[in-house]
């Protein structure tokens, strides 16, 4: 059919929807490419599930890198994993905890008993290679870019590493190798999942928030507990967390997945198993409960002029918690910790808070990423200055790591701040305080 | 034991606050096991260097040569102190000679030599922090306490100047001892402005303000 309208006109309006067509193109590259880079972000699906959002789009990752990032996050300094040698003890915080523990380190007894008493953290901790055929890989990835409180029965959580999301992808690509579409799980009955959670007494271990019962939280940190109550996770995350082709098999025989599973066979017929999986993935939830950010109240006058001491401020924080990660590398032959020499992938820093002199000399700035790791696009760190960790009085630095735990535990991210401890529960709010008001005096000895 | 024609006595109570301070640091147990506690157990000498550390920051000057002497017998002897721990030790050494002008620890007391004893003295205590700030040319507190010696030895005040001018200027500065001799430096050019600048700082960063006065020059070895 001929045009009606003149051709000067009809040209016109073709070019200017070729126009409107090439806008509408760029816009959607531009969009695409923005949702490719998303990094994930905590969310509260309306399940009630609390968890990190995946990145909406396909999983990628190379292993081969993946397994040199295993090596320069020294993921062996906690985790046992069939992937890497035992490291030598200087650098194996668990091994070496579970070998005070038992007597074994060569040391006078009477330090051997005190190191025992003390001993609270990292004793027990989950195998790397125990998720390789039940993880979902898009899940760690958010998992590993933003960790969250995964096991209530520990109190150490996976500390929050200088990841990009390129890398967080070739680490996931080793751990959670299997990707591709699921298979439809085999639908069982939530009612009778129900049930056998209670017959089968699950809840010993594990903390669910099924919504038809009373939430709990917590079964609360038993040290004594065995390893496989201690580790037992929080099934709310079930549904984001393990491949939901595999999760009846997994029920039915844990050992038939992973020999070294903790989780005990419960005896459960197949279809048993159906319904189990079923009801962890189906059941409604309880709303994840807010962590709830402590009322922070300003230092009063009294606080204030009241003085703290150097060696108050010392024993009740940077000796009982601080030093671990941050030490002289003169006295421990040259290795001060990940938090000085360098560790868990950071660079060194160079922060001593092991003595007076040592917190005055501050620490190095940036330099986040190694070596190694600026090969995945960094640039090349400019000369590093010094930073005093104990100014200005009203906000150090060292203060403002120590409430950015905090507000991490509390499921939230402080930009350009890591909380510390590094993977530890936030200090009480007492310690922090103390330290807030040394600070606010002078930080002098 | 009397050396020359001066003697530092230690006094009863600092004594006392030695054995109250290594009492109390042997039975505190706030810190757990780590490899750097390991360390600790393993080599005494470390507890005793931090000791010392510590007094010399408390201006306890005999009491943190005393320990040093103890385990690191012979220093002064080393014309460049080699090892890590060693030269920590040496370091202790080097700060106490330089703050009582080149005093030395000998026989169970602090004591002036001669003036040519002093200036040895001194001059083997900048070596010591010289070789230990070359080996950490990033961090402040040896560069501090190099600047803070060289203050003490005429022949390298114009040194000392630049290099903890430099350091103030950066905000780098924190030593109240390397800030009074900043501030020393800076009285004998008569800049008495900047002088009075670096003794405020001086008095900002310790409780102890006694560190900060100015100190009478005829105290000083001449050479």
């Amino acid at each position: 059919m001929r045009s009606l309208a003149p051709r000067g006109i009809e040209g016109s309006a073709k070019r200017w929807l070729v126009g409107v067509g090439c806008l509408f193109l760029l816009g959607a590259v531009f969009f695409t490419l923005a949702l490719r880079e998303k990094v994930p972000t905590r969310t509260q699906s309306d399940d009630g599930n609390a968890h990190v959002s995946p990145p909406s789009r396909a999983p990628r990752g190379d292993a081969e890198r993946g397994r040199l990032l295993l090596v320069e996050y020294e993921c062996s300094r906690c985790h046992e994993s069939d992937l890497w040698m035992p490291p030598d003890r200087a650098v194996n915080c668990v091994g070496c905890h579970q070998e005070v523990r038992r007597g074994e380190l060569e040391a006078p007894p009477e330090a051997q008993a005190r190191w025992r008493k003390e001993l609270r953290h990292l004793l027990v901790v989950p195998r790397l290679d125990s998720g390789g055929q039940r993880w979902r890989r898009d899940w760690l990835v958010a998992f590993l870019l933003s960790p969250h409180d995964l096991r209530p029965g520990l109190e150490a959580t996976m500390p929050r590493l200088a990841l990009s999301l390129e890398q967080a992808e070739d680490i996931a690509a080793v751990l959670a190798p299997e990707v591709g579409p699921e298979g439809l799980p085999e639908l069982g009955s939530v009612s009778r999942g129900r049930e056998l959670f209670a017959e089968k007494a699950c809840g010993d271990c594990h903390v669910f928030a099924d919504k038809k019962k009373p939430q709990v939280v917590s079964l609360g940190v038993d040290r004594d507990a065995p390893a496989r109550v201690r580790l037992a996770p929080d099934l709310r995350h079930v549904r984001v967390r393990f491949r939901r082709d595999r999760l009846s098999a997994w029920i039915r025989d844990p050992r038939a997945i992973f020999p070294e599973a903790l989780m005990p066979s419960l005896g459960l017929t197949e279809s048993e198993a159906r319904h189990l999986a079923s009801y962890l993935v189906m059941a409604p939830l309880h709303l994840a409960p807010e962590s709830e950010l402590p009322a922070i109240e300003p230092l009063s006058r009294h606080e204030l002029e009241e003085q703290v001491s150097f060696e108050e401020v010392n024993a009740q924080v940077f000796r009982g918690t601080c030093w671990h990660c941050h030490s002289d590398p003169e006295f421990n032959d040259g290795d001060g910790g990940p938090g000085n020499s360098g560790g868990f992938g950071f660079a060194g820093v160079g922060l001593d808070l092991s003595s007076y002199t040592g917190m005055t000399e501050g620490a190095f700035e940036g330099g986040w990423s190694s070596s190694r790791l600026r090969a995945y696009g960094g640039a090349e760190e400019e000369p590093r200055r010094h930073s005093d960790v104990l100014r200005p009085r009203s906000a150090s630095r060292l203060v403002r790591a120590l409430r950015a735990r905090q507000v991490e535990e509390a499921g939230k991210d402080v930009p350009g701040v890591r909380g510390m401890p590094l993977g530890l529960p936030a200090l009480p709010e007492s310690e922090i305080r103390l330290v807030e008001r040394w600070v606010a005096q002078g930080a002098l000895l | 034991m009397r050396v020359g024609n001066r003697k530092i006595r230690v006094p009863v109570s600092q004594m006392f606050s030695l054995l109250l301070i290594s009492v109390s640091a042997l039975a505190s147990t706030p810190a757990m096991a780590c490899h750097n506690e390991i360390e600790r157990v393993r080599d005494p000498r470390i507890d005793a260097l931090q000791l010392a550390d510590k007094l010399l920051l408390e201006t306890d000057n005999a009491n943190a040569a005393k320990i040093v002497d103890r385990h690191f017998p012979g220093l002064r002897a080393q014309k460049l102190v080699r090892g890590v721990l060693a030269l920590r030790g040496a370091r202790v050494l080097a700060l106490v000679s330089v703050r009582s002008d080149g005093g030395w620890y000998q026989s169970g007391e602090l004591t002036l030599g001669s003036e040519k004893e002093r200036a040895a003295n001194l001059a083997w205590a900048v070596r010591q922090l010289d070789a230990k700030a070359q080996g950490a040319p990033h961090s402040t507190s040896p560069q501090a306490d190099l600047g803070e010696a060289m203050a003490r030895v005429p022949s390298e005040r114009l040194r000392a100047r630049f290099l903890l001018e430099e350091m103030d200027k950066v905000g780098r500065l924190r030593s109240p001892f390397a800030l009074a001799a900043l501030a020393e430096l800076r009285e004998r050019s008569g800049d008495a402005a900047g002088a009075k600048a670096a003794r405020r700082e001086c008095v900002h960063r310790t409780r102890n303000a006694a560190i900060c006065k100015a100190r009478p020059k005829e105290s000083e070895p001449s050479s």
